[in-house]
């Protein structure tokens, strides 16, 4: 027998069913991708010099790091399940690694640790840990059922300390998005709606005690008091210079859009460029702005179908841990999408978090690959027989 | 399917929910959020107007709105752009301490040398807190070793390493095409210095390294040098006469050196400035309201990391920033006070004195907005600003006392608020409570606190926006007063907290976010570097702004006087003129709009932003736009203050303009269309002045020519210290010359009042008593002959006996002559032979006082008076404008007393003498009714907006032939000997046509003058005796065959008479060349006019 490789240990494209991946994911996802594409370069063509000089959109950068990290689909789709099932946990591990080397030798900007200088682009570890947490989950998750109270602890533990980690850079609207993850994975696991829910209650309760006993930071309490205090146009437009700054922006482009939007490249958002991270985070009060209600609202329903279509592609799975991996992948997406766009029409807290598939920036599209061939490639491992040993034969 | 189901219906209602919000925000709420985003991509821009130009009666200019440029000094630009900004921002960095430019500059190439020695790996160990070394000029020392990361992140050294690696790209020249290749030099040579890598970078193919690298290293000394040398040209170019300060150094150093001195002195102010925003950004109140001590107690070394301090440098900026109030106090506070005192007029004045003086002491949440209207201020008065934010700014603030925090100034003591008192009590007792707290002022006694709030009560009741020097130092002690009191208070609280006390790490962290941001916006601020640059140092930074990064240049309008005196007459000694605005005091100036204009529009600035955020505009939301903006206030807007500027403020302002600007206006679909509406400029305004008749005027009283040597009585130090004024006027009214002397303040003078120390328009003003004198005695007799039956012929006995002072005269007046006229007439011929014209001649002084006594009666002056327009306005500013308030152009005028005149009065009042006081304008009038039998109106405007304002002249109500009797009575004046004014240089022979005129001479004040029928000798010292010195006059008009032009020449204060002053002035002014070339344009002229009627008659 031939030996593999150290990469041949890890990727087979010949172990991909060609016939059973789903590429109806792959479809919307593309579509997705050429509709951030197409907005990006809106973006770039309707910005002046000026704004150009003073670090605006650049969309030949996006361009380039798309390239880089497209490959990752590939890889996510050709890894070994063996493999990975085996190396979750080192997975896991090199993401922790990742997030407290950040804490040591990563940029500050904004008063804030959160990217690994790389050549190509900025490494933002947070991003990866999300992916490391989901196969971690599903690792640990793969042979427990959460029927005693002890078998939560792996679990929480193990999406407790990413949590600690990326909300002490500080980025706790990054750590918040594991919450919905780590919930429905678990629930996907066999725990109870009930058990779930009397955590999140819990959790809410720490929350507000953490509050009194003011181990909140002021500033982070001072967003949540800016988002009730500016859900009602009036209260925004009270604080549209101040703490609600970022939110009267985002408000004002989504709201300009109106039913039927300004037209590609023609809304406020661009032309005025007060926008901030409208490229990234905020990218959808752009698109929300530019293609109206219908089409903001036809882009979430894409959105929606590309979570639904992973989940019924996991729902397929007979191996627990892939199945665990593609639901947790379309868990991924969709707290990206919802939260993301929560915040932005003031459904939630303003918090930094990027569009998958859409915004730019290097690591969002680099996890967002990688997470999605995952899906496709552990989607496509459909088998008909019922013993837990499957995956031996891949 | 199982366990999945519930995750998809979750999806499927999160969407449904975004899709409902969604809906919310986009459709439901979409004219809200189409508005605001209008107002975004809209641009609105307050186009100003030029104000109107103003001319001379022939259209020759005399004041415009000119754009000049103004160069500005920009340090972000400078440091980022230019290699000794770069050379010291880098050094900065390393050190962690304000390098200086000269520093830079003395060791720029030494400097250049070691930085570009620094490598990628040595950058990194300086961000980890280990040294870094560029040879021997440049060694960064390490961080101790224990908690080196620690320290190095609170050193800010992450930050500072990635700057360094910007400025080594910026010194180096890197292009952005290099520095991608840069970058990748950087990873794979960690340990090359930066020189290396770029040479590495630029190196071609088959070219060595070395020798790139020595291209590189000569392109950096060259580019180091050149900078510099630019400089060093640049600083030749500047004129540094008002930009050196000489609190700066006993030596006015080189220009090179003054140069990096002035940029320093910028960069310091925006480094103050980022520092003052940084730490109200933690504190949430400003560092001047804290005293230095006060200041000294706080964890300032945040502040000192965050701006690259070292500690004597933020010392500075406590000593500085803890002096602030004071020095606010005295150079702005006091004033917005009292500007504040005129806001809310239906407050009472006890009540706005403390609104204001509370404004200053409240939060700025709870300052109300000025103009609006508020019922009260300082009775609902809570919060003060510091001692509120203490408790969130500090750490354990929290556990702070409400008791520390309250009861510091006399404004929040209940009892006053309750005590119902009002007006100068409750201003008295604010002042006065202030006696029970500790540290209580020293001056507030009984008596000193009365009279504060005496002047206080004064100074808001007064009418009136401005205020004179020292008058706001009531205001200045009561807010010092109540600044000690609050920092003793804030002293104890923060003296209760641990030392020294640090911010609240929730403040510190938003203080922090915001360094960057706020950096950046203090450095990119403009400051004035030099306010009229030549026009080399304009081209050179217009048209090299690469060379002279930092520098920029921007156009800014000034109203400048055009028209100018005389500068090519050389003056006594030799000394040519220095070019002044022709009439001056009588133009006036602009300046900014008041204080008290200003914060009065407020509400209207307010209504306007609520205007231009709406979605939709109905038409007279449009016309409330245009009519705000028409006259807000913009910023470097002139108003008139002053002279015509002042008086023909509505006239020469002009409306405003407005532009909004739409960036998606063509695609848009929603939002309103964009209103514009261009400025309406000022109307120009015509003058009745000529330029050349006012440049002689203003040459002649201001450089008399000495009496001539014959004179018997001079006043030599008159014409050395001249004070006094021409009026030329046309016969109609237009006033053509008004000038006055002097024209440079402070001069000494051997003046009796010391007016000659004050610039004034004098020929429309009259400082003190200004009685007509002789020139009186033409109106008097014209009166006498219309109406009281004064035979012009009958001889009169007038001198009856000889006076208290043993002089021939009449009743109380005395006869000029020694002798006495008619006394002498009679013992010489037997008979009284003073008639009119003869009296006319001599100015003789008892002929009119008996005229005065004999023929008028206590109320006939009163008729004359209003028969020649004296004691009423001239006519300059009785032009048919709107009804506007106007201020300006002042003008002086003295109504008689309205009651009898007694005889001696009458006596008096027909020489001249007493009650009426006059400006030489008031008598030109007069004179041009004598010489044409029509008083007209005085007037200097012509025209307004090219329409023609002058008003026609209305009749005397005196018989022609009676006016002809005294015309031809004048002619004695010059044509007779004896006559006041014969052979004084106004005879036809010397002025080349016949001056009638006569002249007067009245007693002003006591002073020095030579004794009594003494004569000045002139280059002999004369003893002076205590006597009366004079206002002396001559008036009169020419030509005399058919007056068109009126002369009034006026000498203030002298020692001698009109026969010995005035007169030679008159003559001096009379023949110079602007005038006989008036005269020459007027007879050819009338020969146009004479050939005109011939060719009608034939």
């Amino acid at each position: 027998m031939r030996r593999r490789g150290f990469f041949g240990r890890i990727f087979s494209a010949s172990n991909v069913r060609w016939s059973e991946v789903d590429w109806h994911v792959l479809f919307v996802a593309l579509m997705l991708l050429g509709t951030g594409l197409v907005f990006l370069w809106a973006m770039d063509a309707a910005e002046g010099e000026s704004m150009r000089l003073a670090g605006g959109v650049n969309f030949a950068g996006h361009r380039q790091k798309m390239l880089v990290t497209l490959p990752l689909i590939l890889a996510g789709m050709f890894v070994r399940p063996s493999w990975l099932r085996a190396n979750a946990g080192w997975i896991y591990a090199g993401c922790l690694g990742l997030l407290v080397a950040v804490m040591f030798i990563g940029d500050e900007r904004n008063n804030a640790r959160r990217w690994i200088q790389l050549p190509a682009f900025d490494l933002q570890p947070s991003e990866l840990a999300k992916v490391g947490l989901v196969l971690m989950l599903a690792r640990l998750l793969a042979s427990n059922r959460l029927e005693e109270p002890k078998d939560w602890i792996a679990p929480l533990a193990a999406a407790g300390v990413p949590m600690v980690l990326v909300a002490g850079q500080p980025d706790l609207g990054t750590a918040m998005t594991m919450v919905p993850v780590t919930l429905g994975m678990l629930y996907l696991a066999g725990a109870r709606a009930r058990s779930i829910l009397g955590l999140v209650v819990c959790g809410v309760v720490l929350a507000f005690g953490a509050r009194q006993a003011g181990m909140v930071q002021e500033y982070q309490w001072k967003r949540v008091e800016t988002w009730a205090a500016t859900y009602e146009p009036d209260g925004l437009l009270a604080l549209k210079t101040g703490s609600g700054y970022h939110l009267y922006q985002a408000r004002t482009a989504i709201g300009n859009g109106g039913a039927w939007g300004r037209g590609l490249g023609q809304g406020v958002a661009n032309g005025a460029g007060h926008l901030p991270e409208r490229d990234s985070d905020s990218v959808f009060a752009v698109i929300a702005e530019e293609a109206g209600f219908y089409g903001a609202a036809g882009l979430l329903v894409v959105y929606s179908l590309l979570v639904i279509l992973i989940m019924l592609s996991a729902s397929a799975l007979r191996d627990r841990f892939s199945r665990l991996v593609v639901g947790g992948v379309a868990l991924y997406f969709a707290a990206h999408v919802f939260i993301n766009v929560s915040t932005n029409i003031g459904l939630l807290p303003m918090t930094g978090l990027t569009l998958p598939l859409i915004s730019a920036g290097g690591s969002s599209l680099l996890a967002t690959f990688l997470a999605l061939g995952l899906a496709l490639g552990l989607g496509s491992h459909h088998d008909t027989r019922l013993d837990s040993d499957a995956f031996q034969s891949y | 399917m199982r366990r999945f189901g519930l995750p998809i219906g979750l999806v499927l209602l999160t969407l449904v929910l975004v899709l409902a919000r969604l809906y919310d925000v986009q459709v439901r709420e979409h004219r809200v959020w189409a508005s605001e985003a209008a107002a975004l991509e809209r641009s609105e821009t307050i186009l100003p107007h030029t104000r109107g130009a103003i001319y001379d009666r022939k259209g020759r200019l005399w004041v415009a709105d000119e754009v000049r440029y103004e160069l500005e000094f920009v340090w972000r630009d400078f440091r980022r752009g230019h290699p000794l900004g770069n050379l010291a921002a880098l050094r900065s960095l390393l050190d962690a301490s304000p390098v200086r430019l000269s520093e830079a500059a003395h060791d720029a190439g030494l400097w250049a040398e070691a930085l570009v020695q620094l490598t990628p790996q040595g950058i990194r160990d300086f961000a980890q807190g280990k040294e870094a070394s560029g040879g021997r000029w440049l060694q960064v020392g390490a961080l101790p070793e224990e908690g080196r990361k620690e320290r190095a992140r609170a050193e800010r050294r992450p930050a500072r390493a990635a700057a360094v690696h910007f400025y080594l790209q910026r010194l180096l020249g890197v292009t952005g095409r290099e520095r991608g290749a840069l970058r990748q030099q950087r990873s794979d040579r960690p340990d090359a210095p930066y020189l290396e890598l770029v040479a590495r970078v630029r190196q071609g193919r088959g070219e060595l390294l070395a020798e790139v690298l020595q291209r590189t290293r000569m392109a950096l000394r060259t580019r180091i040098d050149a900078s510099l040398q630019r400089l060093e040209f640049f600083a030749y170019a500047v004129d540094w006469t008002d930009l050196w300060d000489p609190n700066w150094g006993p030596v006015k150093p080189e220009p090179g050196v003054l140069l990096l001195e002035v940029l320093e002195r910028a960069r310091r102010e925006a480094e103050d400035a980022a520092a003052d925003r940084l730490f109200a950004a933690a504190a949430g109140f400003r560092a001047g309201r804290l005293s230095a001590g006060n200041l000294s107690k706080l964890d300032l070394g945040w502040l000192r990391r965050c701006v690259y301090w070292d500690e004597p440098r933020l010392a500075e900026w406590i000593v500085s920033r803890g002096n602030g109030w004071v020095e606010q106090v005295e150079n702005v506070l006091a004033g917005h006070v009292f500007a504040r005192f005129k806001l809310k007029t239906g407050r009472a004045p006890a009540d706005r004195v403390l609104d204001a003086l509370a404004h200053f002491f409240a939060a700025p949440e709870v300052r109300p907005i000025p103009g609006l209207p508020v019922d009260s201020f300082w009775e609902s008065f809570r919060e003060l600003e510091v001692l509120e934010q203490l408790p969130l700014a500090v750490r354990g603030g929290e556990d702070l006392r409400a008791a520390d925090l309250r009861r510091v100034l006399p404004l929040e003591e209940r009892a006053l608020r309750r005590s119902g008192l009002v007006g100068l009590d409750l201003v008295a007792e604010a002042l006065w409570s202030m006696q029970d707290m500790d540290g209580g002022p020293s001056w507030a006694g009984a008596e000193a606190v009365n009279r504060t709030a005496e002047e206080l009560i004064q100074l808001a009741e007064r009418a009136g926006a401005e205020w004179q020097p020292g008058e706001l130092e009531p205001i200045e002690d009561v807010l010092l007063a109540w600044d000690d009191l609050l920092q003793m208070r804030i002293g104890a609280v923060l003296g209760s907290l641990p030392q020294p006390v640090a911010f609240s790490s929730g403040r510190l962290r938003g203080a922090l976010e915001a360094r960057n941001h706020v950096v950046k916006d203090m450095d990119a601020r403009p400051r004035s570097f030099s306010r009229e640059p030549s026009m080399e140092l304009v081209h050179l930074v217009g048209r090299y702004p690469a060379d002279f990064a930092g520098f920029q240049v921007r156009s800014v309008t000034d109203r400048v006087p055009v028209a100018l005196s005389d500068w090519a007459r050389k003056v006594r000694g030799g000394e040519y003129q220095e070019p002044r605005t022709l009439f001056q005091e009588g133009l006036g100036l602009v300046r900014s709009p008041q204080l008290v204009k200003q914060l009065e529009q407020r509400p209207d600035q307010i209504e306007l932003d609520l205007l231009q955020n709406k979605l939709e505009l109905q038409p007279s939301d449009e016309r409330r736009i245009y009519e705000i903006t028409a006259e807000t206030f913009h910023s470097g807007q002139a108003v008139g203050s002053s002279g015509i500027e002042g008086y023909l403020d509505p006239e020469l302002s002009g409306l405003n303009g407005y532009r909004e600007v739409m960036g998606l206006q063509e695609q848009s679909s929603s939002g309103r269309p964009a209103l514009f509406r261009p400025p309406s400029d000022g109307k120009p305004v015509t003058l009745t002045l000529d330029t050349s008749l006012q440049r002689a005027g203003e040459w002649v009283i201001n450089h008399p020519e000495p009496a001539p040597a014959g004179d018997s009585r001079p006043d030599d130090s008159w014409t050395e210290n001249p004070v006094g004024a021409v009026v030329l006027m046309d016969v109609e009214g237009p006033i053509l010359c008004a000038a006055s002397a002097p024209l440079e303040p402070g001069l000494v003078t051997g003046g009796a009042d010391g007016q000659a120390a004050f610039v004034l328009e004098r020929t429309l003003r009259q400082p003190g008593f200004h009685p007509a004198g002789s020139i009186i005695k033409p109106l008097v007799a014209a009166f006498g002959l219309q109406f009281l039956g004064l035979d012009p012929n009958a001889p009169r006995v007038v001198c009856s006996h000889y006076t208290e002072r043993g002089k021939p005269g009449w009743g109380k007046v005395d006869c000029h002559s020694s002798a006495g006229h008619t006394l002498q007439a009679k013992a010489l011929l037997g008979v009284a032979d003073m008639t009119l014209s003869k009296s006319m001649a001599v100015s003789c002084n008892t002929y009119f006082a008996q005229l005065g006594e004999t023929l008028f009666d206590g109320d006939e002056f009163h008729d004359l008076f209003r028969i020649f327009g004296l004691g009423e306005p001239s006519g300059v500013r009785s032009l048919p404008l709107s009804d506007r308030r106007r201020g300006g152009l002042r003008e002086e005028y003295r109504v008689a007393k309205n009651e009898p005149f007694t005889p001696i009065d009458r006596q008096r009042l027909a020489n001249g003498l007493v009650e009426i006081s006059t400006t030489p304008v008031a008598m030109g009038r007069a004179y041009c009714g004598l010489a044409t039998g029509m008083l007209p109106e005085a007037q200097l405007i012509a025209k307004i907006g090219g329409r023609s304002v002058l008003r026609e002249p209305r009749p005397l109500g005196i018989d022609e032939r009676h006016l002809v009797t005294v015309r031809e009575a004048m002619l004695g004046v010059t044509d007779q000997r004896g006559g006041s004014a014969h052979d004084k240089g106004l005879s036809e022979a010397d002025l080349g046509f016949r001056f009638v005129c006569k002249t007067g001479s009245a007693d002003y004040v006591p002073g020095f003058v030579p004794p009594y029928g003494g004569e000045f000798r002139r280059g002999a010292s004369q003893e002076l005796v205590e006597g009366m010195r004079k206002h002396t006059w001559v008036a009169g008009w020419f030509p005399a065959e058919a007056p068109r032009y009126v002369l009034v020449v006026y000498v203030h204060d002298t020692a001698t008479t009109s026969s010995h002053s005035a007169v030679f002035v008159a003559s001096q002014f009379l023949r110079e060349p602007a005038v006989q070339q008036l005269m020459a344009e007027a007879r050819a002229e009338q020969a146009q006019a004479a050939s005109g009627e011939t060719e009608q008659g034939r």
